[in-house]
């Protein structure tokens, strides 16, 4: 079901430029993400990563440049027409629907999967009700992955945040994605709930096939399971590499803790 | 002629503004979108006419007197219904709104049935000639009370302590408790600012318009001129009042007269296409 | 416990009320049926506002606008092709109020909340000034004959055929809903209104589910008109013009959001006045404006809402007098 392009990338992402304002807050910015690898973008406060990820899933349109999925350029392409191509992503500040159920949550993703009409829906056919159990149990099937299969029923906002941050990585994963988009997964969680958490990304990355595109700012969690690093600062590409290569790299030191920079390493 | 036509927008956007104004402060400070706002500045116009004609009190007595229970109804309503409804959605403080608005119209229309009543001036009667046009002081009084009441609004908003712990409510709630600002005394506060704006305005339109129950729907007036100057930012509803008041004003020469009804909401329309937030507004962009 | 039980009967209910309901005209005196069948249609345009707000969170003012369009369109269309079968009037109102809705759909795309909520207000004022203005050729001001339900020279004059035409509708409506509650075109439009963002970087295609809506509420406003101007027989803007107020307050009243908030908050809405007309009627607006607020104050989520607290799925043995008690601490948490 995976498409491979002859050398193996997922993404590509070719000299993007975009400014706000007069602030260039991505620069130039060039990646190639392989197939079923853990690629993590760190950087200080502020250096982009996550106008890099609203490129990628269509929120933002960059001044410059092309993002390649699948041979089809992401650029030109709406969020939603995306997400159908196959890019899952979680938000850092959590965008889950508040006003629905965990299980409704997920079923919302299976929403591309399900082949039924509003016709058909409001009669209730024998067709749509079929549709319906595959995608609860499809979703369930996710849910019980995850440990939250007890939580199926009951309404998002009872639960705490890093429980949250789990229900929205399985909404994500009921999409069925290529490529996971995780923003900042780790914001706000405690060492032990990271440490848990990076367990489940590295398991997910083989149980469902994808490849995860991370930001972060924990180390932690980005030297332990990421294949490969690029770090941002202000926008621009400064380091690429191994994990090894990244913590010795001296530019990446001092975007971090030398010159005044802003954000430091948790 | 142009010139009358543009002194009668001023002073109907007097009115506009002032109700808009009060409108907006509601709010801003407590969240709630006042349907009943026209109908408290009919009640209260009824009573300043009580004290007028029926009490028979001297014309400054009653409008102070009408000031402070107009203050005193705004306080009412804000400790009874809308504090309760505050952390709700916003359908509840609409239909609270609503029910006060009924309650309003209810205790007038029983006290002072559906008759239309003159309300006495209190400027001179009359027109001055300048020029070709017909210029009556009863707007220009209008026009300059309204003037007057803005600038003790905004005096009272900059350079008061209570003034600025309410502008320090309406940017950030938060931070205001912070600061040890008594929050709940603010939003009555609020409320009996607001009802005594409207209080004003209805004291100023009433000699010009009849007098009558069903005064309330310049609600909806207020809530266009707050919408087309900039919704949630004070001055613009200023703007947005007279802006409203001068066009249909001077519109109807080149409108027929079958559409001179539309001009509020196209003027609405034009507004919500070209920039939504309005003359004064700032963009809200989301962040994710 | 107990609710359980309830709860297990009231599976019923629904059937035995609409059974009841249908059976209607065979006992009800000839004023309530009158009234039932407004309710009828009350309750059907307000369930597409409620769609449309409750489910997709599209703050639209239009309903009383498509209704006029429907009722007026209805009537023009019968008057000119006479004797056109009633079910193909509906369609063709249904159609017609689709392709409005489509249309007006259109702010929706740009605009939120209250400004929506301004700009379809807007739209039906506007519905209003264009009804008058063709003066002609629907009675303006004065207003305009409407045809009544008609198969060829068989003319449905009566109150009783109204009657069923709308209960008949708005069971079907109601399946409808509920289906809708809990399948796909549901759920995305609950997305659309909980979190737009989200909801399109989940797939769902924000254009077309938006335009859906307001179609879909469209047509039930469009046919509502229809079946008003069927009962009335007799149409002028100011019967629709009045209306978006009462919309919403039975929307409220019965519960946003809800499957049946519309039918409920409809019957509580048209059948107050009729219940306080007896003892109260100088003091209606008092009467009425009081008890509003005592609806939100005391029952915010509505009667269905009120429904779901007491025998929904949470199923505590909830009784009346901890729900009151709940209320009046919430409040005494709001005065810090």
């Amino acid at each position: 079901m995976k498409e491979t392009t002859i050398d193996g990338t997922c993404l590509t992402i070719r000299d993007v430029s975009i400014r706000f304002g007069g602030i260039k807050a991505v620069d130039e910015l060039g990646l190639d993400i392989q197939e079923g690898e853990i690629f993590a973008i760190i950087g200080p406060n502020g250096a982009g990563k996550t106008t890099v990820f609203n490129i990628i899933s269509g929120f933002y349109r960059p001044d410059t440049g092309a993002v390649v999925f699948d041979g089809i350029d992401l650029v030109q392409r709406k969020p939603h027409e995306i997400a159908r191509l196959g890019v899952g992503r979680t938000f850092q500040n959590l965008e889950l629907f508040s006003r629905m159920t965990v299980l409704e949550n997920l079923l919302i993703a299976r929403h591309l999967y399900v082949k039924t009409g509003l016709w058909r829906e409001m009669a209730m056919t024998r067709q749509v009700r079929e549709e319906e159990a595959t995608a609860r149990r499809e979703s369930m099937a996710i849910l019980e992955y995850l440990h939250l299969e007890s939580y199926a029923d009951s309404p998002i906002a009872e639960f705490p945040f890093p429980v949250q941050k789990r229900i929205e990585l399985g909404r994500a994963l009921a999409l069925k994605p290529r490529l996971l988009l995780l923003d900042e997964p780790a914001g706000g969680l405690s060492m032990s709930e990271t440490q848990e958490l990076s367990a489940v990304i590295d398991a997910i990355r083989k149980d469902f096939n994808v490849t995860v595109l991370l930001v972060e700012h924990d180390m932690s969690m980005v030297m332990q399971i990421s294949n490969r690093i690029a770090v941002l600062d202000y926008g621009k590409k400064i380091a690429e590499g191994s994990p090894k290569e990244i913590q010795k790299n001296q530019r990446v030191i001092e975007a971090y803790l030398g010159k005044g920079g802003s954000g430091a390493a948790t | 002629m142009i010139l009358s036509l543009v002194i009668d927008g001023l002073a109907v956007g007097s009115i506009y503004a002032l109700v808009s104004v009060g409108l907006v402060l509601l709010v801003r400070s407590t969240g709630a979108l006042n349907f009943a706002h026209g109908d408290f500045m009919m009640f209260s116009t009824f009573i300043a006419y009580a004290f007028v004609v029926q009490f028979k009190f001297p014309f400054w007595l009653s409008i102070i007197c009408t000031l402070i229970l107009a203050a005193l109804l705004g306080v009412v309503a804000e400790r009874l219904v809308i504090r309760r409804l505050m952390s709700g959605p916003m359908s509840g403080i609409i239909m609270g709104t609503l029910g006060i608005s009924y309650i309003l119209q209810g205790i007038a229309k029983d006290v002072w049935s559906d008759d239309v009543y003159t309300f006495p001036a209190f400027f001179p009667a009359g027109h001055i000639r300048i020029g070709t046009a017909l210029i009556s002081p009863q707007n220009i009084g209008i026009i300059l009370s309204a003037l007057v009441i803005i600038s003790v609004l905004y005096l009272f908003l900059g350079k008061t302590k209570v003034g600025t712990g309410l502008r320090a409510l309406t940017q950030n709630k938060t931070a205001a408790m912070l600061m040890g600002i008594r929050i709940t005394r603010i939003y009555s506060l609020s409320w009996a600012v607001g009802i005594m704006l409207a209080a004003i305005a209805g004291v100023l339109l009433a000699p010009t318009l009849y007098l009558s129950t069903g005064m309330g729907a310049i609600t909806f007036t207020g809530i266009i001129a707050a919408i087309i100057g900039g919704f949630g930012n004070m001055f613009g509803a200023i703007i947005g009042g007279y802006l409203l008041g001068i066009l249909t004003s001077v519109l109807p020469l080149y409108i027929p007269t079958k559409l001179q009804g539309i001009i509020p909401f196209a003027l609405l329309m034009i507004v919500l296409f070209i920039k939504p937030t309005g003359i004064l507004g700032k963009r809200e962009v989301k962040k994710v | 416990m107990r609710a359980t039980v309830i709860r297990k009967w009231t599976r019923f209910l629904p059937l035995a009320f609409a059974l009841l309901y249908l059976a209607g005209p065979t006992y009800l005196p000839d004023y309530l049926i009158y009234l039932v069948t407004v309710m009828t249609i009350m309750a059907i345009v307000t369930q597409g506002l409620n769609v449309m707000i409750g489910f997709a969170g599209q703050f639209s003012f239009a309903q009383p606008g498509f209704m006029a369009f429907g009722a007026y369109f209805g009537a023009i269309l019968s008057t000119r092709l006479h004797g056109l079968p009633f079910p193909v009037t509906i369609l063709a109102v249904g159609v017609a109020s689709a392709l409005l809705g489509l249309l007006i759909g259109f702010p929706s795309l740009r605009l939120k909340g209250f400004y929506l909520a301004m700009a379809t207000f807007g739209f039906t004022s506007a519905m209003f000034e264009l009804i008058n203005y063709l003066g002609p050729l629907t009675g303006g001001n004065e207003g305009m004959y409407a045809p009544a339900p008609a198969v060829g020279r068989w003319e449905l004059t009566s109150t009783q055929s109204v009657y069923y035409i709308a209960a008949i509708s708005v069971i079907l409506i109601q399946i409808a809903v509920r289906h809708i509650g809990s399948t796909k075109t549901g759920r995305a439009w609950k997305a659309i209104r909980d979190d737009e963002i989200a909801a399109s970087s989940m797939g769902i295609h924000l254009t077309r589910e938006k335009l859906k809506v307001f179609a879909f509420g469209a047509v039930l406003a469009g046919i509502s008109g229809l079946y008003y101007s069927y009962l009335i027989r007799y149409l002028e803007t100011s019967y629709f013009s009045l209306m978006g107020l009462s919309l919403f307050l039975i929307m409220v009243s019965g519960g946003t959001g809800t499957v049946y908030g519309p039918v409920l908050g409809s019957i509580f809405i048209t059948l107050i006045p009729q219940a306080l007309g007896g003892v109260f009627s100088q003091d209606l607006n008092l009467v009425f404006g009081i008890i509003l607020v005592l609806i939100v104050l005391l029952v915010p989520r509505g009667f269905a809402g009120l429904w779901d607290r007491l025998f929904g799925r949470d199923g505590a043995a909830f009784n009346l007098r901890d729900y009151l008690l709940s209320r009046v601490s919430v409040k005494k948490a709001n005065r810090s």
